[in-house]
This record gives C-alpha cells, structure tokens and sequence, in this order.
C-alpha cells in the first residue's frame, strides 16, 4: 500500500461542543483503499470525526481534504460518501429493494442501470431472497447488509461505517466482520469503520487511528499498536498490559521498591521516572531467579481460560501482576495459590511507554 | 423538557449549507412568518386594547382599575375558579378508577368502555348542557333528585363540565398507567410486598404526574370554557361568560379585553405547571418496560365492572336523553315523536348552518393538518436556525395555554383594526378556519412531533449523503411512514372544530354561523328541542366521520404501513 498516493488528509482538526472539547489537533492521512478503523472508549470523539468527514458536523477549525481539494465547503450530498450507521437507518417503510435503489434514483439513472446494479449489489451480500421484504422482517445482520448495500449503491468514493456491527450479537458479529473484509478487498473502496472493539478493529483495519478524549494517542498498523505502543493508554485499551512506574540507574537498569529490570535497549539517564509495559504473555515463570527475573510474587489467583492458564500474582508492595502461561508450560500441582514465582521478560519484550 | 429538546442540539454553525438546507430555511423563516401573524400580533393587539378606551387612546391602567373597583370581577372570578377546582376534584379520582380498570383489571366488555369514553369527545359541550337540563331542569325526569336545588347555575356547570372533561381525563392517566414495567411489580411481590406498598412504591409514582397533568388540564378546560355556562348557568357568572357579554352584549372591547387578560393570566401559570408535570411523566417512559398483564381477580374486576358500567351509562343516558329531546314534539307535555325539529324554521337559523360547519371543519381539518406536519417536520429536521426553530417549537405550546374566547376576541380586534392588510379577512369562512386550526393547534403538534421524533434522525442523514431533495424524503419517507399520526391529527381537528364555539363565537357573520353557534341562538330564543336537533346533526356527523377515519386509516395502514408489526 505504501506506494499508493494519498487519498484523504485530515490537518489540524479541532471542535468543541461548550467547554468540552471534542476534536483536539487531530490530524492524520488516508491511502487510497486502505480500510482504517477510528478507535477509542465511547466519548473519545470518533463518531464527531466521522461526521466531520461526512459533512455532517462542522469541525471549529481545521481542514478535510480528499485528492488535495479541500471539503471545508462541500455539503454532505457533494462529498462522494456512502455512510452506514449503528441503528442502520433503513427507511422503514421502503421494501429492501426500493432502500438500496432510493441513492441511484437521485443519480437520474435509468430504470434498467437501477435494477443492473441492485441485482448486483443483493447478488453481493447474499439479500436476493429478501428484495420485497420491509426493513422489520429482516434481522439485525441482514438490515446491516441493506444499509451497506444502499450506501455502496451510489458507488462512493469513501465509505464511512458507524459502530456497523455492535447492535449485532456475538456470532452474526464475527461471520459480519469477515464478510465486511472481503467485500472491502474486492471492490477496493477506501473505508472508515468507527468502533470501541479492539479486537474488532485488529481484525479488519489495514491501519488503527487510536482516540482517547478528542486526540489521537497513536497511529498504527493493528500488530505496531500492539506490539509498539505509543502510551499507557494504548497499551491498556488494547489486551492485558502489566505497566510499571520504576526509576532509571543508568546503563538499561531500571528499579522500583520490588522490581528490577535489565534492558540495555533502553538507554535512560539515571533517575529519571519511566512507564514499562511487559505483556502477561512475555512473561515466564521459574521457581528459582533467572537472569531475566525482575520480580518475585505470590500467586493469588489462577484462572483458566482454555489455551492459556492466567495467574494473578501480587509482588511486595502490592504490586499487581498478570502472568499468562500456554497450558502446556503450566504444571497442575506445582504451581498453587500461595506459591511464590519468579518472574521474568525477555528485553526486546519490556517496551519503554511514552509518559 | 426533554420532548421538545431539538434532534440536533448541538450548533452547526457554519456547516456549508447545500440547496435543501436552502429550502428548509426559507419555509421556516415564511412559517415563522405565519406564527407572529396568527398568534403574537393578535394576542399583542389585544393587550394594547386593554389599555386603551374606546376610542383608541392610551389611557394606561385604567381600564384594569375600573374593573378591579366592581365588585363583578371578584365574583366571577371566585365563581370560575370554585367551579374550575370542584370539577377536577371530581373528574380526576373517578377518571383515574376508571383508566385503572381499563389498564389494571381483567374486567369484561374492555373494549367497549375503551371505545365508550370517546363518545362525549363526538358531542358538542352546549349539547351536554341541554340534555340536563332535560333530566335535572325545571321540567326535567329526575329534577327531585336535587333537593329543590337548581340545575340552572354551578351545579349544571359542574356536571356538564364533568362529562366534557372526563374522557380526557382518562387518557391522560390511562398513557401514565400504560407506563408500567411487570418486572417491578415481580420484585415487589418477591420481596413479600404488600398490594398497599406496591401500589404506593410502584403504581403511585409512576402515575402521579399523569395525575397532576389531568388535574391542571380538566381545571384549565373549565376555566376557559364559556358555552357550557352561556346554556346551563343561569344567573352565574364566570369570567368567560364576562368576556361575551361585555363584547357581544355592551360592544364594550377594552372591558372585554381586559377579562380576557385577567383570564389569560391564571391559565397560563396553570398551563406551565401543567407542561412540567407533562416532561416529567414523559421523562419516566423509557421504552424498556416489559408491559404488565393484569392478573384476574374476580372481586376487583366485577367491582370495576359494575363502576365503569355506571359511568357509560350516565354518559349513554345523556347522549340518548338528547336525542330524545330532539325527537319529541312538545317537552313534556306531548311526548310523540316527530322530525319537525330538524326543519328549523326560526330566523337566521338553519340547516345551512350544519353546512357551513361542515365546511369550516372539513377546511380548518385538511389544512390544519398540512400546516403542522409540514410546520412539525420543518422544526424538527431543520439543520439550521438554531434559535429560529426553539422559538417556533416554544410558540407552538401558547394555543393551549390562550382561552379561545381570548384568541377570538384578539382576532377581532386584529381584523378590524383599519391598517391591517389582512381586513379582507373580516367576515369570511377563512378568519373561522385560521382561529379554530390556531386555537387546536398545540395537541397535533405534539402528535406529529412523536410521529417524527419515532423516525431515526439518521434517516436524514443518510438522505442527505445520498444527495436526496427534500421533498423526495418528505413524500417517499416521512409522510408515508407517519400516516397513521396524520390521519389521526386530520380526525382531531375536524371533530374539535365542529363541536367547539369558543374560537369563532366572535367572528362569525350571518353567512358564516356555525351549528354551534346556532344551537346557542336557538336556545336563547326557547326552542330548545330544535336547539337539541341542531346539537344531534353535529354529533351524527362526528361519528360518520369517526367511522370513516376508522375504515380509511384501516386501507392505509395497510397499503402505506405494512412494514409495521
């Protein structure tokens, strides 16, 4: 993709609603055909960010250009974007074939071009047997799939989805997201999902625009925000995170009252107050210290969650720590409530957290 | 007041606007045109006239003074609101029972007191008023019943007043009770909860704004009725029927329009309490509730029952003792029956003027019901004019809190005074439809706001990102998905416009008398009978109307609202 020109560029966006402030300095850009999710807890501002693009809200200051023309001016019906929203939308009282033809009628299409492209387009999400059908005798994914099919009609340039799969159940959910993909690749459209699931967004975003209250905290393909991430707040909002507050001693050589880490790839002047993140799966226990131990700690609780066996440790100073092991690294009977563990990580796996 | 919050609340200042936004906009601004027109210049018209004397001059409050130094003001007023707070007293307990037994008890025959209850809304006030004096009036059947009391005066006002309030009394509190969730009564009753306490902790408090809201509403309708009095009070006088006699009786407008701002005055406090009462109630509807299903209880159903039955039949007494009266020849002294009253062959009264009701309602009905859904959705979908579209939706509640007679008289002074372009209107069928839609205006404009506000405002917005005009919204998806509200709307304004007088009493020419107006007429001059075959041709057209809207909205759901389940 990264030969690809830039598509969508949003510079310096603000918006506040009052005193509270919505959209704060966001700023990132969009490649042609890329799928990228916004990101973040409710209220983070990328539901107002995506109506921005829309034309559907203003932002106070800023600019949305898309193929270097700015949209600043450009009402909602001139700027080539289908939009898809929680509650889908459908006009209620339009048969499922007359929702997905309403966009194309504006087009002055002729009769024959209308019902080419909704054949097509019904053919394409699997609704042909529902084509007469009202909005409330369809289910919750089959509704999903008409208010995609309407807005991908008009055949938009962008498209722009709104939390389109949380109103769904857990099973219809998974088989939607992997349907959305697809469909995503084969016509290439550039697309924008908003949605507060991480897993959600891991699985489909070619790039994740992370959100926390109206700023962007990273930017990052799913495995970079993972594996990489910018802030405490990344590392929390996506999986279990074990965060430390210890103080630099120089030379890769971090401490806090119970913890002591080693990772010459962190070079920090000495005293100096630093966040590490070490994932509960990077950790290995060991009844004795190792050269990669950096605590020792009391299970507390042990939870079994199928591939994997989580023990909740406690190290001194009530220092809370997550430990996952694969089931087949977990012994029944030597580990126990009570039992003390050491704990270690490997360097490459203790990310330095910006504070 | 969490219903007529806007849909979008949020200032979209300086998004670009595209042609529909255009068009949106220039309709508001013409429709707000229309409000200032129809409700703030004759309303600040008759309040200039209230300080003024008759032949135009300021003369500050003296017209206020002179009237407060008359005995008559403090007399009618305690009248008005003695009769007004009596009337709630009684109406809102047994409306309450009643709604409690049609929503809380497996009593029998449900269905016909539910359709029951709606009959009084079919018969004008005036006729309720005569059909006692046939059973309680000098001459009347049951005239011992009263102790040598007399009919004439509060007590036929109030029982009158009674049948005219009652069945909105009922569904008002029968909405409230609706708003009951099963899941809290389980937990009361698993938590050993005595039906005292779950009444108390779970019945009372969802329905005691419904209480309040029926309370101030049956009192306020009281208080600003003037025809029930003008047939049945006699010598007793209230505030309304002040403000007819000093306008028609003496032609002496400033007096008239200052009771009418004495009038105006209490009803709008009452009205503000009433809305509060009103937002919180709809506050406590989340829409999550499972609804309750009444358990059988023979001993509660059979005493709701025989209660319920009690009140329909006085209700059914009174609407038969009407016909009745319009039947007979000479009441009560020949008793034969005979059509003869239907000719009315008196002076200025007539079968035309059945016509001209119909004709006025049929209007007032048809464009009354395109001007607030249009006007409705124009508030509610508009993107822009924030502030435009607050005022406009706050406007839209005044018509409940203005007495038609004080709407009427404003209208007077408004077309009569000699600078206003709009003169022409003096006189003609047209100043009758514009008083009658504004003076109803209030209760369809809330329904059609419910209506649309039950539409996702996402619609719009994916109408709009679709590059949709917005009429092709408005007639493929709004219109048709509200039908059953405009059509309800449509129903609600024509039977309020044949059967209520205040509004026009003012304004009518011998061209224009409504039926109304003339049973008045005619039972000032004695015929009561005739009065009463006049009266029975308004509510024979109410329920061939009725009837027809049932059947017409039947094929419309159908062919418009399939998708509804």
């Amino acid at each position: 993709m990264s030969n690809k020109s830039s598509f969508l560029e949003v510079k310096t966006l603000r918006k506040s609603y009052g005193r509270t402030t919505v959209l704060d300095d966001v700023s990132f850009e969009i490649k042609e055909g890329e799928f990228v999710c916004f990101l973040g807890p409710s209220g983070c501002g990328k539901t107002t960010l995506l109506l921005c693009l829309a034309g559907l809200e203003q932002p106070d200051s800023g600019d949305i250009q898309k193929r270097e023309r700015s949209l600043a001016r450009i009402p909602p019906s001139g700027r080539d974007v289908g939009i898809v929203f929680q509650s889908y939308a459908l006009f209620p009282n339009l048969s499922v074939k007359k929702n997905i033809a309403f966009g194309l009628e504006n087009q002055k299409k002729s009769k024959v071009e209308v019902e080419t492209i909704c054949a097509q387009l019904m053919t394409l999400l699997s609704l042909n047997e529902h084509e007469e059908k009202f909005p409330s005798q369809l289910s919750g994914g089959q509704q999903q799939r008409v208010a995609l099919a309407r807005a991908l009609a008009v055949s938009p340039s962008l498209l722009l989805l709104d939390e389109p799969l949380s109103a769904l159940d857990a099973q219809v959910r998974a088989r939607l997201r992997g349907e959305l993909r697809d469909l995503q690749s084969r016509l290439g459209i550039t697309t924008i999902m908003v949605t507060h699931d991480q897993e959600e967004a891991q699985s489909l975003a070619d790039r994740i625009i992370l959100m926390n209250q109206g700023r962007i905290e990273q930017i990052g393909t799913p495995w970079e925000i993972y594996n990489e991430p910018a802030t405490s707040f990344v590392a929390d909002f996506i999986g279990v995170s074990n965060i430390f507050r210890v103080r630099s001693l120089g030379a890769g050589e971090f401490r806090s009252d119970s913890l002591e880490f080693r990772c010459p790839n962190h070079d920090k002047p000495h005293n100096e107050e630093v966040k590490l993140l070490v994932r509960p799966e990077d950790i290995v226990t060991s009844h004795t210290k190792t050269i990669h131990s950096f605590a020792e700690a009391l299970v507390c609780k042990i939870e079994f969650l199928g591939p994997l066996v989580r023990l909740h440790t406690e190290a001194s100073n009530k220092i809370k720590i997550v430990a996952d092991l694969p089931k087949k690294a977990f012994e029944i009977g030597a580990v126990n409530l009570g039992t003390k563990l050491w704990l270690s990580a490997e360097p490459h796996d203790i990310k330095l957290l910006r504070v | 007041m969490s219903q007529f919050a806007l849909a979008t609340s949020k200032s979209p200042s300086s998004l670009p606007r595209e042609r529909n936004d255009w068009i949106n906009s220039t309709l508001l601004y013409l429709y707000g045109a229309a409000v200032l027109s129809a409700i703030f210049i004759p309303m600040a018209m008759l309040l200039i006239k209230s300080i003024q004397n008759s032949k135009g001059i300021y003369v500050g409050l003296a017209n206020y003074q002179k009237y407060f130094q008359s005995t008559a003001l403090f007399d009618s007023f305690y009248n008005s609101v003695l009769v007004s707070l009596l009337t709630a007293v009684i109406v809102v307990p047994t409306a309450f029972l009643y709604a409690y037994g049609l929503s809380r008890t497996c009593m029998r025959f449900k269905g016909i007191f539910r359709a029951g209850i709606f009959l009084p809304l079919l018969i004008p006030g005036l006729l309720k008023a005569i059909a006692l004096i046939y059973l309680f009036g000098n001459q009347g059947i049951f005239k011992g019943v009263l102790f040598g009391g007399s009919i004439y005066g509060p007590i036929g006002i109030i029982a009158a007043s009674i049948l005219w309030t009652f069945p909105h009394a009922v569904l008002i509190i029968t909405v409230s009770l609706m708003n009951a969730d099963r899941r809290l009564y389980q937990a009361a009753e698993v938590m050993q909860a005595s039906t005292w306490r779950a009444f108390v902790t779970v019945t009372w408090p969802a329905c005691r704004y419904g209480l309040i809201t029926s309370f101030f509403a049956v009192f306020v309708m009281v208080f600003t009725d003037f025809g029930i009095a003008k047939v049945i009070g006699g010598n007793f006088n209230l505030l309304a029927t002040d403000i007819y006699k000093e306008v028609v009786g003496q032609q002496n407008f400033e007096m008239g329009a200052v009771i009418s701002v004495i009038l105006l005055i209490p009803a709008m406090i009452l009205f503000i309490f009433e809305r509060a009462a009103a937002s919180k109630q709809a506050s406590q509807i989340t829409g999550r509730s499972l609804p309750l299903i009444p358990a059988v209880h023979p001993t509660r159903d059979w005493a709701y029952f025989l209660f319920c039955s009690l009140i329909l039949l006085s209700i059914l007494l009174i609407i038969g003792m009407a016909q009745f009266a319009a039947l007979i020849k000479f009441w009560p002294y020949n008793l034969e029956l005979t059509l003869s009253n239907y000719i009315f062959d008196l002076q200025g009264v007539g079968w035309v003027n059945f016509w001209n009701s119909i004709q006025m309602s049929l209007l007032a009905a048809t464009a009354g019901t395109i001007l607030v859904f249009l006007g409705a959705t124009l508030i509610e979908k508009t993107r822009f004019d924030q502030f435009l579209r607050k005022f406009l939706q706050l406007s839209m509640l005044l018509p409940m809190a203005i007495p038609g007679l004080v709407l009427g008289l404003a209208y007077l002074l408004f077309v009569n005074n000699p600078n206003n372009p709009l003169g022409f209107l003096y006189g003609t069928m047209t100043i009758l439809v514009i008083s009658s839609i504004t003076h109803l205006y209030t209760v369809p404009h809330l329904t059609a706001l419910t209506a649309l506000k039950s539409l996702s405002k996402e619609i719009e917005m994916v109408a709009q990102s679709l590059n949709t005009p917005v009429w092709r919204t408005f007639f493929r998806v709004t219109v048709p998905a509200c039908a059953s509200a405009i059509l309800d709307i449509w129903l609600y304004i024509f039977l309020r416009a044949m059967t209520t007088l205040s509004a026009v009493i003012f304004l009518y020419t011998a061209d224009t008398k409504l039926a109304a107006i003339a049973v008045i007429h005619v039972d000032e001059t004695g015929y009561t009978a005739a009065a009463a075959a006049m009266g029975m041709l308004v509510v024979y057209a109410c329920l061939v109307v009725r009837l027809l809207h049932y059947v017409i909205s039947a094929i419309v759901l159908k062919k418009f609202q399939s998708w509804r389940h």
